[in-house]
C-alpha cells in the first residue's frame, strides 16, 4: 500500500512537467544571472596595484630615495602597493587625462619635486561617496593620499629636526632605517570565500528550498476529502492516512531534492561558484532545506479551515517575505535584522538556512552550522508531526 | 462592465500579494532613507571614507587622537562587539574594518611591552587594506616624530599635519566624468521597478489569465459582449491597477522625499518611472498570451524569474558600475538596465531632451513585448482554428 | 430477512444557517438498488459524504454493515466503493495507472490487483484507452474511468453519485446496464440522481427528498400509488373554448384540467379508459383535435404532487 502509493505519487510528481521546468529554470536562470552579476565584483574589490607616475627632483634629499621607497611598499599579502612610471610634470598630467580604456591611464601623480613638500595630483574633482561602501571606486586614490601622507611625515620630520635639533638629524635618518614598534595588528576574517556576494547564492539555494512548499501542499491536496475529489476517494479508502501522507512525502521528496541537487550541482560545477567550506556539508545542508521547504508547504495546507487561496499567499509571503528579509534581493538585509531585530534571524526559516551556508563557509562544521541545523531539522520535524496529527483522519466541516 | 467588475473581484482577492510586496518596499525605502546623511560637502578631494567599528578601551590621549583621525576620513561607530559579530559585520560587508585600542595602549606604546591595536579586517580586500594602512601609519608617523624627540602632543600635531589631504592634493580637471554620491531621489526610485513588476505581475496575471482560461474565454466570447469590448475591460482593468499601484509608490516615495519633491529631478523621475509601469503593461499582455494553463501553473516562479532577475540584470538592487561587462550588455536588452541609466542621467542633472534615448529604449521593451504577444495570440487562434 | 447495509436514523447537518439534512432516515438492504432521488441541493450528496464519514454531522447515527461508521472504520470503507459527482482522478497518471493506484489504496497483492483492474477497465469498456491520460478522453470515457476507479476493488456497497451528469446517451446507456450487472453480481449499489427516468429504470427501491428531508419512500410503484393520480391524458388542440374545459372538467375521474400552449391536459384519478371517454367528448362536441395520447404516472409526477415543484428544472 505504501510502495503504491509512493510510486504513484512519483510518477505525478514527475509528470508535473511544468512544476519541475520551470522550478529548473529558475535555479539555472538566476544562477547564471547571479554569476553573471557578482562573479567580478569581488574579484575587482581586491587589492590590486595602483597605477602611478612619479615626477622626481633631479637632486636626492638627503641621500634618500623615495621613489626607491615608494616601490618597495606592499601589503601583508605580499601584493606590491604601486606600479610606479617616472616621468616629469607634463608627462604625468597627459597620462591623468588618458582615457579610461588607456592601459597608460595612472591614478595619481607623486610629484616629488620638492621634498619639503611632496605632492599629489590627482584626476578630475574627486569626491567619492561616503555612505554605504560597496564599490572600489576611488579607493586607489585614498591609497596614494595615504602613502603619501607617510612620506610628508617622514620629510616633516627630517625638516623640524633640522630647524630645532640640527645635531640629531643623523640619529633621527637612523631611526628611518630601523622598524618602528608594529603598533597596527592586522587580522583578517577566516572563511575560504569571503566574496560577501556568494550570500546571494545561499540566498538563491534557500529560495529553491522553499520552493519545494508547493509540493508538499500538493501531497496535502490529494489526500483530503475537503480539498479534491480525488482526496475524497483516498479519504473513503481503508488506507491508513499516515502511511498515504508519509508515502506522499517521501515522493515529494525525491523528486524536490532531485531538482535542489541539479541546481545546486549546476553553481558548484558549472558555474564553479565557491560556496565555502565542506561541499559534502552543502549538498547536506541544501538536501535538508528542500525538506523543509516540503514540510512548510505540508504543515500550512493542514489549515483547511481558511481558504486556499490564503494558505497559498501564507507560503509565499514565507517565502518571498522570508528571502527579502534574509538578504535575496539585497545582501546587507540580514545583517540590518541582525543588528536590530535579530529574533527574526532566528525564527525566518529563509534566514536560518543561509546561515548554514554561511556558517560553513566562514567557520566550517561547527556550533553554528550545527545550530542553524539543529533548527532546519527540529522545525522540519515539528512540521511534519504536526502536519501528520492534524491530518488524522476527521470528517470535516464542510467539503 | 461584468467583465470589467469580475476583473476587479479577482484582483482583489490577490490582495495579499500587494500587501507583502508593498511591505517589502516600504522597509527598502525606510533603509535607503535611513542611509542618507545630507552632509556631502563638495570641492576638494577627500578620502574614502568606509564605515569602521571602533572600541577604544584606553580613553588616553593618544587613542583619542587616532580615534579623531579616523573619523575625520570615515564613518565611525563607537562600539564593541564580540569576534562572531565582528566577522559577520566584516563579511556582510556592512563594515569594513574593526578596530581595538586596548587599555593601556599609550603607556606601553613607547616599551618593548607595546600593545597592539587590533585591527579585524578582509586583508583580501583593498578597503580593508586600505583602513589598516592609514591607521599604521597614522600611528608610526606620531612614533617616528616621538622618536625624532618630539613630545607627545607635538607628534599629533606634525602628524596631523602631515596627513590632511587638503594641504597636498592637486586636482587636475580631466575629461573624465567621475560619478559622485547620489541624491536621495536616485536611490529612492532606483529600486521601485521591482516593486512595480512583482505588484503587477502578481495581482493582474493571475486574473488576465483565468479570464484566458479557454472555456470562460469562449463563454465571453459567444456572450452577447463583443471580443473588444472583453479585451478593452481587461485592458482597463489592468490599466486602472498599475495606475493605482504607481501612484501609491509614487506618493510613498515622496514622503520620504521631503522637499526634493516637484524638482525637476523628481517630474523626470516620475516619468521615468510611469514608462516603466506601462512596459511592465506590455509585459503582462506578453506573458498572458502564452498557453494559459501552463502559465497558471507556475505563475509565482515566472513572477519571480522577471522581478527578480529583471532587477539584478539591469542593476536596480545592485548599482550599474559595480556589475561586470558581461551583465551590462545583457542588461541593455532590459528596460530595468534602461530605467536605472535614465535615472543616473536624470541624477546627473539632464533635461527631458537628454532622455530621450534611455526613455525610447525603456519603451521599446514594452513595444516588443506588446507586439509578440499580439502576434502569439493570433497565431494561436490560428492554430486553434485549423 | 436481508442483512442491513445501511441505516441512517434522525441525521442532522448543518451549514451555519442553513439546514442541509433535517432529522433524514434510510436503511437499504443487501443487494438492494436503491435510488436517492431529489433535485439539486435536496442533500443527496451531503447524505453520502456524511455516510462515508468525509464530512462532520450535528445529530443522528450512521450504521454501515451493523457498525457505527466513523473516520478510523478501515474494514467498513475497504467494502465500499464511491463514484462521485465529479471526475476525481489525477491527470498525470494513465487510465490504468489512476484504476491502479486507486484500487492499491485497498488491495495489498499486487497479482490480484492486476487482474482487478483489468476486469474494472473491461467491465467499464476503456481498455483500449488504457495508455492515454485523462486530458485526452471524452467526457463520457472520463465518467467510465472514474466508475472504474470506484469499482476496481470489487466493493460490496457501490454509492453512484451522479455518474451520468453530462454524460451522452449511449454513455449514460451502458453506465446503467453495467450498474445493474454489478448488482447481479452481489454488490449493493446506492444510487442517487435527479434524472427520474434512470432512477425509475434500476432502482428497486425509491427514495425521494427534498430540503433535506425524506418526501416519499417506496417501489416506484408504491410511490406512484401514493398519489391521486393515475394517468393523464393529453390532447393536442386548438383553440379550445373555456366552456368545453368546464365540460371536462366534469367528466368522470377528472380532478383537474390544464390548457396551454394548445396541450390539453387532463388529470385522472382511477377509473379505465379515461381516454376513450375524452374521446368521445371531443367527438360529441364537434371539436377537431390533433392527436390524443394517455399517460402513465412519472415520479416527477409523484414529486410535484407532493412538493407541488418540478423535480428538476426544465431542461
Amino acid at each position: 500500500m505504501f510502495l503504491n502509493v509512493f510510486i504513484n505519487r512519483l510518477k505525478i510528481n514527475l509528470r508535473n512537467k511544468e512544476a519541475i521546468g520551470w522550478s529548473l529554470i529558475f535555479s539555472l536562470a538566476l544562477g547564471t544571472l547571479f554569476y553573471c552579476a557578482f562573479n567580478s565584483i569581488y574579484e575587482n574589490a581586491k587589492s590590486t596595484e595602483v597605477k602611478v607616475a612619479v615626477i622626481e627632483s633631479d637632486e636626492s634629499f638627503a641621500n634618500f630615495n623615495m621613489t626607491d621607497m615608494l616601490k618597495e611598499l606592499e601589503y601583508e599579502d605580499g601584493t606590491k602597493m604601486l606600479d610606479i612610471t617616472e616621468a616629469d610634470y607634463d608627462e604625468a598630467v597627459k597620462l591623468l587625462k588618458a582615457s579610461k580604456d588607456d592601459e597608460n591611464e595612472i591614478k595619481g601623480a607623486i610629484d616629488l619635486r620638492d621634498m619639503e613638500d611632496i605632492r599629489l595630483i590627482l584626476p578630475g574633482e574627486k569626491q567619492v561617496e561616503s555612505a554605504a561602501f560597496r564599490s572600489s571606486g576611488g579607493i586607489e586614490e585614498s591609497v596614494l593620499a595615504s602613502i603619501v601622507s607617510v612620506f610628508r611625515q617622514y620629510s616633516a620630520i627630517i625638516v623640524e629636526t633640522i630647524k630645532s635639533n640640527p645635531a640629531n638629524i643623523e640619529n633621527v635618518m637612523a631611526t628611518f632605517e630601523d622598524e618602528t614598534n608594529e603598533l597596527v595588528k592586522s587580522r583578517s576574517i577566516s572563511g575560504e570565500n569571503k566574496d560577501p556576494y556568494v550570500s546571494y547564492f545561499y540566498s538563491l539555494m534557500t529560495m529553491m528550498a522553499m520552493m519545494a512548499a508547493m509540493a508538499g501542499a500538493a501531497v496535502v491536496e490529494s489526500g483530503q476529502a475537503n480539498q479534491s475529489a480525488a482526496g475524497a476517494r483516498v479519504d473513503a479508502s481503508p488506507v491508513s492516512k499516515g502511511v498515504y501522507l508519509i508515502a506522499g512525502l517521501l515522493a515529494a521528496i525525491v523528486v524536490q531534492v532531485s531538482i535542489t541537487l541539479i541546481g545546486l550541482c549546476y553553481l558548484v560545477y558549472g558555474l564553479k561558484i565557491n560556496f565555502g567550506g565542506d561541499l559534502a556539508y552543502v549538498f547536506i545542508t541544501a538536501v535538508l532545506a528542500t525538506i523543509l521547504g516540503i514540510s512548510l508547504g505540508f504543515f500550512v495546507y493542514q489549515f483547511t479551515g481558511i481558504s486556499k487561496k490564503a494558505r497559498e499567499n501564507i507560503v509565499m509571503t514565507i517565502i518571498i517575505g522570508g528571502g527579502f528579509l534574509s538578504g535575496l534581493m539585497i545582501a546587507n538585509m540580514k545583517t540590518i535584522v541582525e543588528m536590530h531585530c535579530p529574533i527574526v534571524n532566528r525564527i525566518n526559516p529563509s534566514a536560518v538556512i543561509t546561515d548554514a551556508f554561511y556558517a560553513l563557509n566562514m567557520y566550517g562544521v561547527g556550533d553554528r552550522y550545527y545550530k542553524a541545523m539543529a533548527y532546519i531539522v527540529g522545525l522540519t520535524i515539528v512540521f511534519i508531526v504536526s502536519g501528520l496529527i492534524m491530518s488524522r483522519r476527521k470528517s470535516y466541516a464542510s467539503l | 462592465m461584468q467583465v470589467f467588475k469580475a476583473f476587479m473581484k479577482i484582483v482583489k482577492s490577490n490582495k495579499a500579494g500587494i500587501i507583502l510586496y508593498f511591505s517589502i518596499c516600504v522597509l527598502m525605502t525606510i533603509m535607503v532613507a535611513s542611509q542618507y546623511k545630507d552632509d556631502n560637502a563638495a570641492g576638494g578631494f577627500s578620502s574614502l571614507g568606509a564605515s569602521i567599528i571602533v572600541n577604544d578601551s584606553d580613553k588616553s590621549e593618544l587613542s583619542k587622537a587616532v580615534v579623531k583621525y579616523l573619523k575625520s576620513i570615515h564613518d565611525v561607530t563607537e562600539k564593541k562587539y564580540s569576534d562572531d559579530d565582528v566577522k559577520d559585520l566584516i563579511y556582510s560587508d556592512y563594515y569594513i574594518a574593526y578596530v581595538d585600542i586596548p587599555e593601556g595602549f599609550m603607556d606601553k606604546h613607547m616599551t618593548d611591552e607595546a600593545l597592539e591595536i587590533d585591527t579585524v579586517i578582509d586583508t583580501s580586500r583593498a578597503a580593508g587594506n586600505y583602513v589598516s594602512l592609514q591607521l599604521s601609519s597614522y600611528i608610526d608617523g606620531i612614533l617616528r616624530f616621538e622618536n625624532a624627540g618630539f613630545s607627545l602632543e607635538e607628534a599629533v600635531k606634525n602628524t596631523n599635519e602631515a596627513v590632511d589631504t587638503d594641504s597636498f592634493i592637486d586636482l587636475k580637471e580631466t575629461d573624465s566624468n567621475e560619478k559622485t554620491s547620489n541624491s536621495k531621489t536616485y536611490s529612492l526610485f532606483l529600486f521601485l521597478p521591482y516593486a512595480i513588476m512583482s505588484i503587477i505581475l502578481w495581482c493582474l496575471l493571475p486574473a488576465v489569465l483565468r479570464f484566458n482560461v479557454k472555456d470562460v474565454k469562449d463563454r465571453t466570447i459567444v456572450s452577447s459582449i463583443s471580443t473588444s469590448s472583453r479585451n478593452i475591460a481587461l485592458f482597463g482593468g489592468s490599466a486602472l491597477v498599475s495606475l493605482i499601484v504607481y501612484i501609491g509608490l509614487v506618493v510613498f516615495v515622496s514622503i520620504f522625499l521631503k522637499g526634493d519633491i516637484f524638482s525637476t529631478k523628481w517630474l523626470l523621475s516620475i516619468i521615468n518611472m510611469f514608462i516603466f509601469t506601462m512596459v511592465t503593461g506590455c509585459m503582462l499582455i506578453f506573458i498572458a498570451s502564452f498557453p494559459t494553463t501552463s502559465v497558471l501553473k507556475a505563475k509565482d516562479i515566472i513572477v519571480n524569474i522577471i522581478g527578480l532577475g529583471f532587477s539584478f540584470l539591469g542593476g536596480i538592487f545592485v548599482p550599474l558600475e559595480v556589475l561586470g561587462d558581461g551583465v551590462k550588455s545583457v542588461g541593455k536588452f532590459l528596460p530595468t538596465y534602461w530605467y536605472a541609466i535614465s535615472l543616473e542621467k536624470i541624477e546627473s542633472g539632464a533635461e527631458l531632451a537628454d532622455l530621450t534615448e534611455s526613455f525610447g529604449m525603456e519603451a521599446l521593451f514594452g513595444v516588443v513585448c506588446l507586439a509578440a504577444g499580439l502576434a502569439i495570440s493570433k497565431l494561436s487562434i490560428y492554430i486553434k482554428d485549423r | 430477512m436481508p442483512n442491513t447495509v445501511v441505516e441512517i436514523n434522525n441525521l442532522v447537518k448543518r451549514y451555519k444557517e442553513l439546514i442541509a439534512l433535517d432529522n433524514f432516515s434510510l436503511k437499504i438492504n443487501e443487494g438492494e438498488v436503491f435510488g436517492l432521488l431529489g433535485p439539486n441541493g435536496s442533500g443527496k450528496t451531503t447524505t453520502i459524504n456524511c455516510m462515508l464519514s468525509l464530512l462532520a454531522y450535528d445529530k443522528g447515527e450512521i450504521k454501515l454493515f451493523g457498525e457505527k461508521m466513523t473516520p478510523n472504520k478501515r474494514e467498513i470503507k475497504s467494502k465500499i466503493g464511491i463514484v462521485s459527482q465529479n471526475v476525481a482522478v489525477f491527470d498525470e497518471l494513465t487510465v490504468y495507472e489512476n484504476v491502479e493506484y486507486f484500487c492499491g489504496l485497498y488491495i495489498k497483492d499486487k497479482k490480484l490487483r492486476k487482474q482487478y483492474v483489468d476486469e474494472a477497465l473491461e467491465f467499464v469498456d476503456i481498455m483500449d484507452f488504457k495508455k492515454f491520460y485523462p486530458k485526452k478522453l471524452s467526457g463520457g470515457l472520463l465518467r467510465r474511468l472514474n466508475i472504474a476507479c470506484g469499482i476496481a476493488h470489487k466493493p460490496e456497497l457501490i454509492i453512484f453519485d451522479e455518474p451520468t451528469v453530462a454524460v451522452d446517451p449511449q454513455s449514460r446507456n451502458k453506465i446503467l446496464e453495467g450498474i445493474e450487472e454489478l448488482n447481479k453480481k452481489g454488490a449493493t449499489i446506492i444510487y442517487t440522481s435527479h434524472y427520474m427516468e434512470e432512477v425509475e429504470q434500476l432502482c428497486n427501491h425509491i427514495l425521494i427528498m427534498d430540503k433535506g428531508k425524506k418526501i416519499a419512500e417506496g417501489t416506484s410503484d408504491e410511490l406512484k400509488g401514493m398519489i391521486k393520480n393515475t394517468e393523464s391524458v393529453v390532447v393536442n388542440v386548438r383553440h379550445l373554448k373555456d366552456n368545453a374545459i368546464e365540460d371536462i372538467k366534469k367528466l368522470h375521474h377528472v380532478y383537474d384540467v390544464k390548457y396551454m400552449n394548445n396541450i390539453l391536459t387532463i388529470k385522472c384519478s382511477g377509473g379505465k379508459h379515461n381516454i376513450t371517454h375524452v374521446a368521445e367528448y371531443f367527438e360529441q362536441s364537434n371539436l377537431d383535435y390533433d392527436r390524443i395520447y394517455s399517460e402513465l404516472p412519472t415520479l416527477n409526477d409523484v414529486f410535484l404532487e407532493i412538493t407541488g415543484k418540478e423535480l428538476r428544472d426544465k431542461e
